[in-house]
């Protein structure tokens, strides 16, 4: 029965900044009656322009912030309950860190917060460090990282107590493409785990890859939900690709005219390749001694964020990790 | 336990995070160089009395410069580093990484607290420390009279390990520089006071079997320590004390108030403490009526008297503090101390922390 209750779920929730001495007076109405809930092993992306109320969200759900009205449910109780919080991972949206302190010694602060016992937290350090690929300079101070180390680091903190729920505030900010990419494939990977994800991401083409369904904010409204593919698909049209001479080409556009119409509007141009496979397909081109410019998490051993925990079962085929949805051309569905 | 086990993750990183901030090391060293440096005053002392009372006057001014020096760095320390380990946090939403973990808001806070205070501990005793090793090592009013340059030197010697040693650790390991300085020169000074707590002021051990302390080798007439000055170390506590009650505000008010407004807030707490009796006995002298008793009453309650815990007059009149009045004092101290932490628990625990 837990298995089906959504493990986020919001009824009209409502949050209003007010002035902290005149507390009649609202100095932003940041979400107004968010309604929705995010199931249980699905990616789910909040989408919306600056000061949508995306964060504010987060933060309600999160416990951080008290809803002016409204209600949260997190994981089926109230989201200040120490025993919700203990299931929970959240990437803030900056990677807020302690400069002084190097990359172990974050995770191990984070670590002890859950009473993970030394021999535990130097193993999940260890793995941790190394999926981030920061084991080289895990004793060089954060202050002193860059912005994508920072945010990688901040990434396995989220990680460091095996979460059920994931949450992930602009992932892939402040990331070349190719930690957007292994951010992605990392993504996907989780959620293969039995992971339940929330993200919110400015870059839409990131979120068309991962998530299952999405929900857009503005204004704090919510304006529409649903599956990326059933939102974007125009039932209309169909799109077919498939290698074809000039000769076929219009005699496919003779066929089209004659069933439906001479007015049909027909486009025929070469598909081309998404722009972050292009780069990636480059730079992996210009390394000359084959090593691996990015990492494919899809068949990488998650350790300890396994499904159930074990360590030593066969990783799954890319076929099995979940593929992102709608992220490729389709063929002809007929 | 699971709590337990928090309080002292967070205790640790705050210690961490504090100790190697460039800040406080530059007020560790600025403050043991200042204390170190007092008897270079002392001939500066006079008195109406005869030659060998100037002695006793220019200890007195070195341990009353000494616990003023502890005084004034705790207190830039202890606002420091409270501001920093909650306010700033708060506003830099580091905070929020905590506490969207199984960790509650009054454990966050008891955690800043202790880690605040070991931090503020640590500095402080070592300026205590140095300020007894100093008075130990004598205050020359005259040319004819000498230093013990044992002490001298071996204070000397800490500070030089402890720079080659940050030196060594950085450029090998890659180690924050005045993280390994603050914590190697604190080591260092810890180590020489203990080798010094057990030699008389003649290099005699004092474990041995039938030692005996000459005259010449006591500190001072009212102490029966052949080593280290006991009133002094009495009133350096009670300084220590005096400022973990003034950390202790500067969590409560970072609870709610960003870095200035803190410092404002607790600046008053000090400055109305260290006026403590004199603020309350004005106002009612005033007789301006019984509203304004009443507000001098409940002002004088509310604000810690830090008046009973200096004791430089005590000190330069020679009176000995009674080790009940120490015992009094640190339980005045902890209940504040206590109440300060409950009412921050309390205003962390409605805050939105965004």
């Amino acid at each position: 029965m837990a298995e089906t209750l959504p493990v986020i779920k919001t009824d009209k929730l409502t949050k209003h900044y007010r002035h902290p001495f005149f507390t009649s007076v609202v100095r932003a109405r940041a979400l107004s009656d968010l309604s929705l809930e995010v199931n249980r092993g699905e990616v789910f992306g909040l989408l919306g322009p600056n000061g949508s109320g995306k964060s504010t969200a987060i933060k309600l759900i999160l416990g951080l912030l008290r809803p002016t009205s409204g209600r949260v449910e997190l994981l089926g109780k109230d989201p200040n309950e120490l025993s919700v919080k203990n299931r929970v991972g959240y990437l803030p949206e900056e990677s807020y860190l302690y400069r002084f302190l190097n990359a172990t010694e974050t995770l191990d602060f984070y670590a002890r917060l859950f009473r993970i016992d030394r021999k535990e937290r130097r193993r999940r350090i260890g793995f941790l460090l190394d999926l981030v690929g920061l084991t080289d300079v895990d004793k060089r101070p954060v202050g002193e990282f860059s912005k994508g180390m920072q945010r990688r680091l901040a990434f396995a903190q989220s990680l460091i107590n095996n979460p059920e729920l994931i949450i992930l505030d602009e992932p892939a900010s402040g990331m070349d493409p190719i930690g957007t990419a292994e951010v992605k494939s990392l993504i996907g990977r989780l959620r293969s785990e039995g992971k339940t994800i929330l993200m919110c991401s400015h870059l839409l083409a990131d979120v068309e890859d991962v998530c299952d369904r999405i929900v857009i904010l503005d204004s704090g409204r919510n304006l529409v939900t649903g599956t990326v593919q059933s939102l974007t698909e125009r039932e209309s049209l169909r799109q077919v690709t498939a290698a074809m001479d000039d000769d076929t080409v219009t005699q496919v556009k003779a066929l089209i005219h004659e069933r439906q119409g001479s007015e049909t509007p027909i486009q025929v141009a070469p598909p081309t390749e998404r722009l972050e496979q292009f780069f990636l397909r480059i730079i992996q081109n210009a390394h000359h001694d084959d090593s691996e410019v990015w990492r494919d998490f899809a068949s990488v051993d998650l350790d300890f964020l396994k499904r159930d925990g074990r360590r030593d079962a066969p990783p799954p085929t890319a076929a099995e990790s979940a593929a992102p949805p709608g992220h490729d051309a389709e063929e002809g569905s007929e | 336990m699971l709590a337990l086990a928090q309080i002292y993750a967070i205790l640790r990183n705050t210690l961490l995070e504090t100790v190697r901030q460039p800040v406080y090391g530059l007020v560790l060293a600025l403050s043991a160089a200042m204390i170190a440096l007092t008897p270079a005053t002392a001939a500066h002392v006079y008195s109406f009395r005869v030659t060998t009372d100037l002695e006793r006057v220019a200890e007195r001014m070195v341990a009353d410069l000494g616990l003023a020096t502890i005084l004034l760095a705790g207190l830039i320390l202890g606002v420091f580093m409270s501001t920093g380990a909650v306010s700033r946090e708060l506003d830099d939403r580091t905070a929020g990484t905590i506490l969207v973990k199984n960790v509650s808001r009054s454990v966050f806070v008891l955690g800043k607290y202790l880690g605040v205070a070991v931090g503020i501990v640590c500095a402080t005793l070592t300026g205590s420390m140095i300020t007894l090793l100093t008075v130990r090592a004598g205050a020359p009013v005259a040319a004819w009279e000498r230093l013990d340059w044992g002490i001298v030197g071996a204070m000397i010697l800490a500070a030089l390990v402890a720079v080659g040693t940050a030196t060594w650790r950085n450029y090998s390991r890659g180690r924050a520089w005045i993280g390994s300085f603050n914590l190697t020169f604190m080591a260092l000074v810890f180590a020489v006071f203990l080798v010094f707590s057990v030699i008389d002021k003649e290099y005699q051990f004092i474990l041995q079997p039938g030692y005996q302390p000459s005259a010449s080798a006591l500190i001072a007439e009212t102490n029966w320590s052949p080593t280290y000055d006991r009133q002094i170390a009495r009133a350096a506590c009670l300084t220590i004390q005096a400022v973990l009650v003034v950390a202790s505000i500067a969590v409560t008010a970072s609870t709610r108030l960003n870095t200035i407004g803190t410092s404002c807030v607790t600046g008053c707490f000090v400055l109305f403490g260290l006026t403590s009796d004199f603020t309350r006995d004005t106002l009612i002298n005033l007789r301006w009526g019984a509203a304004v008793d009443a507000l001098a009453g409940v002002l004088y309650m509310i604000v810690p008297n830090l008046e009973k815990f200096w004791m430089s007059d005590a000190l330069t009149r020679e009176q000995p503090i009674p080790f009940e009045y120490l015992a009094a004092t640190t339980g005045y101290a902890a209940l504040y101390v206590i109440a300060m932490i409950l009412i921050a628990c309390y205003l962390l625990q409605n805050r939105d922390v965004s």
